[in-house]
């Protein structure tokens, strides 16, 4: 009797999130046996229809000091959305050895009584090789369903990312850990040309500076613009929250990138404080930078942008922010012109970034190239 | 001559096409109805909670009724609380939407009534920055399409701009297009008179429904399911469509138009043209709708001397449904006590083309049925030789074929039945069915059929609206059967209980063939 009871209590508790410790030996072993248990066999708690959806795998490497807790509370959002089996790789230096596993479900009520439930699966690696926590993940993903492999790390650690990448569809990583950091956007410029195709990358920045590419887009399509002069540029200014030492962050530099491929713009030689192009005909074209104080925009986000056409300021894009939410409000010349165009993401979580990575099928060329001329913009140290 | 190019926004490239939309105003010529209240600004709120109206937009609700810009505001706030029960309503996000909804009170029939409209309009180009493209929503009820047509050619609104980025007027006409096929070409002339076919998006809400656009990419973006997609392999189709709802106090236009006109000839016939329509030469627009209005046109017409063998008519009497009792048709409101109007139709269909000759499609529609379910499922031939029938004694013979199901509502879904070992030591088989559903597949919410065409609309995509050749088409196909109904009355109306599947003739349809309704 008290098997059973324990048992139950077993199963109710996988079913509602909490961690349960497994052998990592056993992991698959003893997630079968959860759900076999959840779905009606001996144990089963109660009368709920308890239904496992997954449509991809999401992996995430960290070694955030909170990271069983902190994002374990974002996979859950996102898997809420966007069922998956959701693997939390920790990878953590340290003197003792140690390499656990949990497994817990996560479960969201649909209708009175249905639940649908993913999986998560927590790895902690700590004074482990890199090549130990790859044994354990690599053969826990889902087969014929797509890897999604979230580098939550500031920097690229090659031992532990090429086993999973070589796995992965696609390596999302977020330039705003180190939003000055130019060098992790040459990185990953790099890796993207290395990969042959193999994989994709993208950045949950550039999900970031999406409000700021289609309010520029707006605004030069008949109103409050016409498209003619966006072919006149000759200045942008970027303005993004830093301090006065901080050169281009990743958000400004992305952004040119992007202006520059889609108007075909010949980057010249970089510097910190501005780029310099040639365009199609020839004409000098600016973009420079200016860290400003901001008191709600995180570092290195782009808070305003100003477009010059002959030396004359046109178009103005501003962010409007307030501490919940921020709005691309762009006026011309005349201040009655002004006009609300977008809402930008920069208050957007992790989890809902992340939402829209899976929910993208193929590559993001236009990324790509954006980070690809980026990269060529980087000031050299 | 060489045309000088269009100039593109190099920007626009890679943007997500959702938000591609151009800025424009939507009109909705009708707004105080219960189209507006219970489908349009549910749809039109989602639509801003998830960033995907462009900028510069904003609505003008018009109708008769008096009101002030700011009670149509309050109006409308409360019917999207009330009937868009799947959407969280966030005040910030309303007030702010609500500040771009304007309402003008007039009469649809009267040339200066749209005088104002044309002078609101010019207005709002500058206030909002709409740049003079137009969306006019008529959801007024048919009889003023051809006024409000009319009205719009006059006051200048309805004319396109030359030049190539010229403001655009579109317009959406809800069904019914028509009430027969002389009808519909009438009304179709008139709105040609004054708009370009590429202007006119005639709504069939049923296109907007993720299953039935999953209906294209499950054929045609898998490579296992269409080389079976035939009348080699498909032995018939079963389209069902049931409600188990009344006429719901609409009676009065219930018996004008009946559940052929109201059902068949648009949705049901676009479902059978999405299953049985030749794969596309590209996903553009038009090429969808070559497609869709070419299998309409390979539909065998009816033997009306011998309509009997492929048309069931019927009319709900009094019965249960779930547990209630229900009223016969001829007891709701505003309908006849003698009615002849039916409520439920059967059919059964060929398309004589090199797919699918001599396949049976039938097709059936009705209120007040048993169950409110609405699917498409495809009936395999079965195997040529029943390897295991005779030793289990016809189990497995008895329960049918391999079922390729599409839900429609109200599960969105996929699944397919097919057979498998029971485990142990005998040979014994069982059925099994497999499940896609779209709500636990997913995890996230689907956008409403309205959400999706009006939003296909404002980017201009005319993929899944009708065209005028395939209106004509089902008109021509259906036409007959009015004709022939008209001029015989039914013999045993009411024939059906409500609650119930309809009247007996329904399953005779497939009995004569051997076959029966799929058990739902």
């Amino acid at each position: 009797m008290s098997s059973v009871v324990s048992e139950k209590t077993a199963v109710e508790s996988f079913l509602s999130g909490q961690l349960t410790q497994v052998d990592v030996a056993r992991i698959e072993r003893e997630l079968r046996k959860f759900w076999a248990d959840a779905a009606g066999g001996p144990g089963a708690p109660g009368a709920n229809t308890v239904i496992r959806a997954c449509t991809f795998n999401l992996v995430m490497i960290t070694s955030e000091d909170d990271a069983e807790t902190k994002a374990g509370d974002v996979l859950d959002e996102v898997v809420a959305h966007h069922p998956a089996r959701a693997i939390l790789a920790i990878y953590r230096p340290g003197k003792e050895r140690r390499l656990d596993a949990w497994v817990s479900a996560r479960c969201h009520l649909q209708g009175a009584n249905k639940q649908i439930c993913s999986e998560q699966i927590t790895v902690l690696s700590e004074g482990c090789k890199p090549q130990e926590l790859t044994s354990v993940v690599i053969p826990l993903l889902l087969p014929d369903l797509p890897v999604f492999l979230w580098w939550k790390e500031p920097t690229m650690q090659a031992e532990l990312l090429t086993p999973l990448k070589n796995v992965a569809r696609r390596l999302i990583v977020d330039s705003a850990r180190t939003p000055f950091d130019v060098s992790f956007l040459a990185n990953l410029a790099r890796m993207r040309e290395q990969s042959n195709g193999s994989f994709w990358v993208t950045d949950l920045n550039w999900r970031r500076i999406g409000g700021w590419c289609r309010s520029l887009a707006n605004a030069f399509d008949g109103f409050p613009l016409d498209l003619e002069y966006l072919f006149r540029l000759s200045k942008i200014n970027i303005s993004y929250a830093g301090g006065a030492s901080d050169g281009p962050s990743a958000q400004a530099l992305l952004l040119s990138g992007w202006l520059a491929g889609r108007l075909t713009w010949q980057p010249g030689s970089p510097n910190a404080a501005s780029s310099h192009f040639k365009g199609p005909d020839g004409t000098p074209i600016e973009i420079a930078y200016k860290p400003v104080k901001h008191d709600f925009a995180p570092p290195g986000s782009i808070v305003a942008l100003e477009c010059l056409f002959d030396d004359k300021v046109v178009l103005t894009l501003n962010l409007e922010c307030t501490a919940d939410e921020a709005q691309i409000v762009a006026s011309t010349v005349s201040p009655e012109e002004r006009q609300e165009i977008e809402s930008v993401h920069f208050h957007a979580s992790e989890a809902f970034l992340i939402g829209q990575e899976v929910e993208m099928p193929g590559p993001d060329r236009v990324f790509e190239e954006s980070l690809t001329t980026a990269a060529k913009l980087l000031p050299r140290k | 001559m060489s045309q000088s190019p269009v100039l593109v926004n190099p920007l626009r490239e890679g943007i997500s096409l959702d938000q591609a939309g151009e800025p424009c105003a939507m009109i909705i010529l009708g707004a105080h109805g219960d189209l507006t209240k219970r489908k349009l600004l549910p749809a039109l709120y989602a639509l801003c909670q998830q960033g995907l109206l462009p900028p510069g937009f904003c609505i003008v609700g018009m109708s008769r009724t008096k009101m002030t810009d700011e009670e149509f505001r309050q109006s409308m706030g409360e019917s999207i609380q009330k009937y868009a029960t799947d959407l969280v309503f966030d005040k910030q996000l309303w007030d702010k939407f609500a500040g771009s909804m304007y309402y003008l009170s007039s009469n649809f029939g009267k040339e200066e009534g749209f005088a104002p409209l044309a002078k609101l309009l010019k207005d709002l180009e500058q206030k909002h920055g709409t740049r003079g493209n137009n969306l006019f929503y008529m959801a007024t009820p048919p009889s003023l399409y051809e006024d409000i047509v009319d009205r719009l050619a006059e006051s200048g609104l309805a004319q396109k701009r030359p030049g190539e980025r010229a403001p655009w007027p579109r317009i959406i006409v809800e069904k019914p297009f028509g009430r027969d096929l002389d009808s519909a070409a009438k009304l179709d002339e008139h709105i040609h008179n004054v708009f370009q076919e590429s202007q006119v998006f005639r709504i069939d809400h049923y296109l907007g429904k993720e299953t039935v656009q999953n209906i294209m990419i499950l054929r045609f973006a898998n490579s296992i399911f269409e080389p079976l997609w035939n009348r080699h392999y498909v032995d018939n189709v079963q389209i069902t469509n049931a409600e188990t709802i009344g006429v719901e106090g609409r009676g009065g236009y219930y018996e004008e138009a009946g559940n052929l006109r109201d059902m068949i000839q648009n949705h049901m016939l676009q479902l059978v043209s999405m299953v049985s329509m030749e794969p596309p030469i590209s996903m553009d627009a038009e090429a969808i709708r070559d497609e869709k209005a070419k299998v309409l046109r390979c539909m065998r017409p009816f033997d009306v001397k011998n309509l009997g063998a492929s048309v069931v008519r019927g009319q709900y009497d009094n019965g249960f449904i779930l547990g209630q009792e229900v009223p016969a048709y001829r007891k709701e409101p505003s309908v006849s006590p003698n009615s002849n109007t039916e409520t439920f139709t059967a059919l059964k269909l060929f398309i004589d083309n090199w797919r699918w000759a001599d396949v049976p499609f039938y097709v059936r529609s009705g209120k007040r049925l048993a169950k409110a379910t609405t699917e498409v499922s495809i009936q395999f031939k079965r195997t040529p030789h029943r390897l295991f029938s005779e030793t289990l004694g016809g189990t497995f013979g008895n329960l049918g074929p391999n079922v390729l199901v599409l839900h429609i509502q109200p599960e969105e879904g996929i699944s397919l039945k097919f057979v498998t070992k029971q485990p142990g030591t005998a040979t014994q088989l069982r059925w099994l069915s497999m499940d896609f559903n779209y709500g636990t597949a997913f995890g996230v919410r689907s956008p409403s059929a309205y959400e999706r065409l009006v939003h296909d609309c404002i980017l201009g995509d005319a993929s899944l609206f009708a065209r005028t050749d395939a209106v004509e088409a089902s008109w021509s196909l259906i036409t007959p059967i009015l004709e022939n109904w008209a001029k015989e009355s039914p013999k045993q109306f009411p024939n059906y209980a409500a609650g119930t599947w309809g009247p007996a003739e329904s399953d005779a349809l497939l009995q004569a063939d051997g076959r029966s309704w799929r058990q739902l």
